[in-house]
């Protein structure tokens, strides 16, 4: 077991050293650097300068670290990716649904004579245009008046094209109430569509089927 | 001494995979036929099919006069003939103009999706959003998640693509079935010295219509022309022009215009039946043809049309075999197995037109010489010494050294005892 080590005899007993400062001992110890923190004071309302006038400051800072570390640790780096790859794929999803594709009408492409056998074949016929001395503008037809404006007019709305660039061709009568008109549509840059499009006389008029 | 007896080493296992390839491409091809079958039944299009330009064969005009029951066969024949060939000739056509399922199904049912996606596009785009969102939380927010979030995530954008634009996605999947035979016939018609230069540059279509322009010339045109005239003057004509080269033929030489009313019927009749036997294998081999390839554009059209559910599955290693055998590797089949068969209907195509060319040439040069040159054939067959013609029988069964053969397909290693 050790022994502690015994004083000498004969020597005095260790006193207090005096301070440095020179206060007395029996005093209590004062801090000499720096008052105590004082307790934030709690607020008097919203002020461009609360957050000094309350002291706030190492607070917010604190927090301000900590969110810091929290985003550039792991945590926040998934939800970091997380968030990127949830926009980018919600603007990517929406975007195609909002250009998604209209219906078309069934469309066929136009070449100079069918191929449906001998002697079947018709001769071509001038753009509607051309008749009458129009001198390629449109024959001035009432909307909804005609069947081959009905379905100019349901195209372009469809397709989105200006409905002056869209013109029927040809129309065949199915029946009493029924009409399939050939329209043709210039999308510009040279793209030329044709499409057959079905016409039926309701109580309201002509209407696309 | 001590021997031991191996037996042959088994096939390798990459040797496997060949067959199991063929078979699933074969799986693939007869559910392809089944589906094109169906199709067809319903026939969910009933429009007409696309318009075309019309080729000389459309326009020619079968017409022969004469009466009796050898004329009624002839015409018969011959009819038949222009039947068999201007099928043969219009399912090659098909081919390289459309792809069957995409006409018959695809365009309806992409028009329908597109007009039910506008009906439902509220309840659709939720759904989509939420779950993309759920999957992409799912993936980067889990500690190891694999990939099958990834997989999920992109099946899930694929579809979303396939639902937003489906027209476009049947169009382009129909114009992989035809671009390939096209692009073939191209490339095969300037190795073609047959084919002028004009024809090959006008495109798959100019080429097309010049071979089946001969094809239709040598087995409908000639064998006509012989029955109207005796001879195959009109075989060339334009069509809109054969009428008036006949009747400006019939007036001025008399022997056209025995033939060209029918005193000819026992001769009229063997032509055409020749006519008919000459041209039926040609035109059911060029339909065979047609319907493989028809089969091969349907399962091209359908697994193009499966892209972007199936490539997806590839992020997965553990899934990447899988993919290749059933999506990547039938998809180059049926491509490969499509050019195939356009090659080989061109083949076939080029073959008859020679053999004939051929048997016209021959024909001409035996003109007003037959029994010459029978007379001669059967001296030389008569006098011809016997044992340059007879060739050494057959052995009926195997001899001794062939069953030893069979015998070292096991190896043998010797070594001292």
């Amino acid at each position: 077991m050790p022994t502690r080590p015994k004083r000498a005899t004969g020597q005095p007993p260790e006193r207090p050293r005096p301070r440095a400062t020179g206060q007395h001992p029996d005093r209590p110890r004062r801090r000499a650097t720096s008052q105590p923190p004082e307790r934030p004071r709690p607020s008097s309302g919203l002020t461009p300068h609360f957050a000094i006038r309350t002291n706030w400051t190492p607070r917010l800072l604190a927090a301000w670290r900590w969110a810091a570390a929290a985003a550039t640790g792991e945590t926040g780096r998934r939800l970091g990716r997380a968030v990127g790859l949830t926009v980018v794929l919600v603007a990517l999803v929406t975007v195609l649904y909002d250009h998604g594709e209209a219906p078309r009408a069934v469309a066929a492409p136009t070449v100079g004579t069918p191929a449906a056998g001998p002697g079947v074949q018709q001769a071509p016929g001038k753009d509607p245009g051309e008749h009458g001395g129009l001198r390629g503008r449109d024959r001035a037809t009432q909307v909804g008046e005609r069947p081959a404006a009905v379905a100019a007019d349901w195209y372009a709305a469809r397709h989105g094209v200006a409905r002056a660039r869209v013109k029927a061709l040809q129309q065949d009568r199915l029946s009493a109430r029924e009409v399939r008109v050939l329209v043709l549509a210039d999308h510009g840059r040279g793209r030329l569509r044709t499409a057959l499009v079905r016409v039926r006389l309701g109580p309201d008029g002509w209407r696309v089927r | 001494m001590s021997m031991t007896i191996h037996r042959t080493r088994p096939p390798a296992r990459g040797r496997r995979a060949a067959p199991a390839t063929a078979r699933v491409l074969a799986a693939y091809l007869a559910g392809a036929f089944l589906l094109l079958a169906v199709v067809f039944a319903l026939r969910p299009a009933e429009g007409p099919a696309p318009a075309t330009p019309a080729w000389d064969y459309q326009r020619e005009t079968v017409v022969l006069e004469g009466g009796g029951a050898l004329n009624a066969y002839a015409r018969w024949a011959v009819r038949t003939t222009a039947w068999l060939a201007r099928g043969s000739i219009e399912r090659q056509r098909d081919v390289h103009r459309l792809s069957p399922l995409d006409y018959l199904a695809g365009e309806d049912g992409a028009a329908g999706l597109a007009a039910w996606r506008e009906r439902h596009r509220l309840p659709l785009e939720g759904a989509t959003l939420a779950a993309v969102a759920a999957l992409a939380a799912w993936g980067t927010l889990r500690r190891r998640p694999g990939r099958l979030w990834l997989v999920a995530l992109l099946m899930v954008v694929g579809a979303t693509l396939l639902v937003t634009r489906p027209q476009a996605a049947t169009a382009l999947a129909g114009r992989a079935g035809t671009a390939v035979p096209d692009q073939l016939l191209r490339a095969a018609a300037t190795a073609d010295p047959g084919v002028p230069a004009a024809a090959t540059a006008g495109g798959a279509e100019a080429v097309q219509r010049t071979v089946a322009g001969r094809y239709w010339t040598a087995f409908v045109g000639e064998p006509l022309s012989r029955l109207q005239t005796g001879t195959t003057v009109l075989a060339t004509a334009p069509p809109a022009a054969k009428a008036g080269v006949l009747g400006s033929l019939r007036a001025r030489v008399t022997a056209v215009g025995d033939w060209a009313v029918g005193r000819h019927g026992p001769e009229r009749a063997v032509i055409a039946t020749l006519a008919l036997a000459y041209a039926v294998p040609f035109a059911l081999a060029l339909v065979a043809l047609a319907m493989l390839a028809s089969c091969a554009q349907a399962l091209v059209w359908l697994l193009v049309l499966a892209g972007p559910l199936a490539a997806p599955l590839a992020v997965d290693p553990a899934r990447r075999r899988a993919v290749l055998r059933w999506w990547l590797v039938p998809l180059a089949a049926a491509l490969a197995l499509l050019a195939a068969a356009t090659l080989a209907a061109l083949a076939v195509i080029r073959v008859a037109e020679l053999t004939h060319a051929a048997d016209a040439y021959l024909g001409m040069l035996l003109a007003g010489s037959t029994a010459p040159v029978l007379a001669a054939a059967l001296a030389l067959r008569r006098y011809w010494p016997r044992r340059h013609r007879r060739r050494p029988p057959r052995p009926r069964a195997l001899p001794a050294r062939q069953t030893a053969t069979a015998a070292s397909s096991f190896a043998v290693r010797g070594g001292a005892a």
